[in-house]
């Protein structure tokens, strides 16, 4: 099998040859080939919030060190919605941290702007102005700005596609409606909204709720490899079940029956008490399945409540890679393996991107390790 | 302690954890003025915020009333402070606090300062993306007894190490307790960098911290 088979085996609940190994690259991506993080930085950043002609896409070195490392490629490519009505506009400074950027969009109810800096040398962004700033008179501004979820600009994924030909696959990222209100508002305000202006909240989840169904179904539509539905705000620590189901379930669950395409949802944090209602949305793959204390989930638990209908796509935490020796990374992997890949379903990665300070060693004695123990028939004991 | 303050300050617990601002903020306003004592008022808010945290580490409450809670302890606090000076035993300890290096996230940081204060700390927060020596000089400068580090990312968990290694560089990590938490970090890693701690939440953070001063040890 090549890794495309091997991944799609994997979703598909068929035993491949060998279990994939497809961690999540991240910004490691800067140690194995010797990138500068901050070119590394800069290429992500202007993916993400400028359209700058001559970037390098980020994809192209999650690839590059895929190969390198002997992995299976599962790569992100961005796809935005059209915006017809609305214009885009950008200011870019020099800043005592890295760079400024002020993004505003003219949409057709008025303007919305926000500001943040991608910090030199580091790998985050200091968002120092969030777009929703009253959430009330902001509404239908977001609307707008979100643009047209049936008229989807497919050409990075293409790209993107054409790239990694038989050497792994290619998501698209959809936030969950949590990740969607808490990346636009900011994480403070947005949590406090739930307790200061709960139907204001209840009008943004609904109106994104319906915005990706219809997201998710043209890129059903157009036939995409992945959809990486990305839930890092849903475990229950933040949101509760209840919640869960009314603003995440439900639409989660259209879309998956609808859409005609595989759906990954990448639901960190606390999960254990949701992994039914997750099998019955009709997802076909979850990860990064944490363990304590960031989680709550045992992968060999996990594996006998829903592995049956769901992919497992996890779980060595970024530190245990990090932190043990190269005989303990193949223990490690070798338990990983046992736990969750029989019967197939599995995708051995990390639960979160590999730390920089990662001894390479480590990552190749990983694959190693994968390669060696988990061929099919897995053995359990 | 009359039985009429002692119904006051069971009410402002019982809103803090009942998420009732207004009525927090009426009821300790009511209490000071009339001559509760400010370390009562204060008592009652932080076994109530204890009791927040619980309820949410059993899984009862959400991030959210975490940070109503915060917003809550806050807006009593600015009541309370005025009516403080008379007491001199409200400090429990000196904490220096931030988020590490490359990590603009402060909301679990945050959380953790507002407890900790709760729970009698002076806290100094030195904000997000704080680089080691900043840590180093505030500890050194205010002679705290704890350093408290959050991080966030994966990615910026290494800041962790800068702190405690700068410390060490600076001879001030033996006088110095450090724990570290936030949703990157592990025991794991608090072992690896040479933390004293890992606090998995705010609450566990507030005990490790009530903890060590309990048992420190004193000159006389």
């Amino acid at each position: 099998m090549n890794s495309r088979e091997r991944i799609f085996a994997a979703l598909e609940h068929r035993e491949p040859d060998v279990v994939p190994i497809a961690p999540y690259i991240g910004w490691y991506s800067s140690v194995v080939l010797g990138l500068d993080l901050d070119d590394l930085s800069r290429m992500s950043m202007l993916e993400q919030k400028i359209p700058a002609k001559g970037y390098i896409p980020r994809w192209r070195s999650d690839l590059e060190a895929y190969r390198r490392l002997g992995m299976d490629a599962i790569l992100f490519a961005p796809c935005s919605a059209a915006k017809n009505t609305t214009r885009e506009s950008f200011k870019v400074n020099r800043h005592p941290r890295g760079i400024l950027i002020h993004k505003t969009y003219d949409t057709p109810k008025g303007p919305l702007t926000e500001e943040l800096v991608c910090l030199a040398g580091k790998v985050g962004v200091d968002n120092r102005k969030y777009m929703i700033d009253d959430p009330e008179d902001d509404l239908e501004k977001v609307e707008y700005v979100l643009g047209d979820p049936t008229r989807i600009d497919f050409m990075e994924y293409e790209q993107a596609r054409y790239q990694v030909g038989d050497e792994g696959i290619v998501a698209v990222r959809c936030n969950s409606p949590m990740a969607f209100w808490l990346t636009m508002r900011g994480m403070q305000d947005g949590l406090l909204d739930f307790w200061r202006r709960r139907a204001t909240v209840d009008k943004y989840m609904k109106m994104y709720g319906k915005w990706i169904i219809d997201y998710i179904s043209a890129c059903g539509d157009y036939q995409v490899d992945l959809i990486f539905f990305r839930g890092t705000y849903d475990g229950y620590t933040i949101i509760s079940p209840e919640d869960w189901k009314r603003y995440i379930g439900e639409p989660l669950t259209r879309a998956s029956r609808e859409a005609g395409v595989k759906i990954q949802y990448f639901l960190e944090g606390k999960c254990a008490k949701l992994l039914g209602l997750v099998r019955d949305t009709g997802v076909n793959c979850l990860g990064p399945i944490e363990p304590p204390p960031q989680g709550d989930c045992d992968l060999a638990k996990v594996k006998s409540e829903i592995g049956r209908d769901v992919c497992l796509r996890g779980n060595i935490t970024p530190f245990e890679l990090e932190l043990a020796s190269t005989d303990k990374v193949e223990k490690i992997v070798v338990d990983n393996i046992r736990a969750g890949a029989h019967s197939g379903g599995f995708i051995l990665s990390t639960t979160d991107q590999i730390t920089l300070q990662t001894p390479v060693d480590n990552v190749i004695a990983l694959v190693r390790a994968a390669k060696k123990y988990g061929k099919y028939p897995i053995m359990t004991q | 302690m009359s039985e009429m303050d002692r119904t006051v300050l069971e009410e402002i617990a019982n809103s803090i954890v009942g998420s009732d601002i207004e009525r927090v903020k009426k009821l300790v306003e009511e209490a000071v003025t009339k001559g509760v004592p400010p370390i009562d008022v204060i008592n009652a808010m932080s076994t109530a915020m204890a009791e927040v945290g619980r309820k949410y580490s059993e899984g009862d409450y959400f991030l959210t009333d975490l940070l109503v809670a915060g917003e809550m302890m806050k807006a009593a606090m600015a009541i309370v402070k005025p009516y403080v000076k008379d007491e001199p035993n409200i400090v429990s300890g000196k904490v220096v606090i931030g988020s590490a290096e490359g990590d603009i996230h402060d909301i679990g940081k945050d959380l953790v300062a507002t407890f900790l204060s709760s729970g009698g700390f002076a806290v100094t927060d030195l904000g997000a993306d704080v680089p080691a020596k900043d840590f180093v000089e505030k500890v050194a400068s205010i002679r705290a007894y704890i350093v408290a580090i959050s991080a966030l990312l994966t990615t910026t968990a290494a800041g962790t190490r800068a702190v405690l290694e700068s410390l060490e560089r600076a001879g001030v990590r033996k006088d110095v307790k450090a724990i570290i938490g936030g949703a990157a970090t592990t025991p794991a890693l608090a072992a690896a960098v040479g933390a004293d701690a890992f606090g998995k939440d705010a609450l566990d953070g507030l005990g490790i911290c009530k903890d060590w001063m309990a048992k420190r040890p004193r000159a006389i």
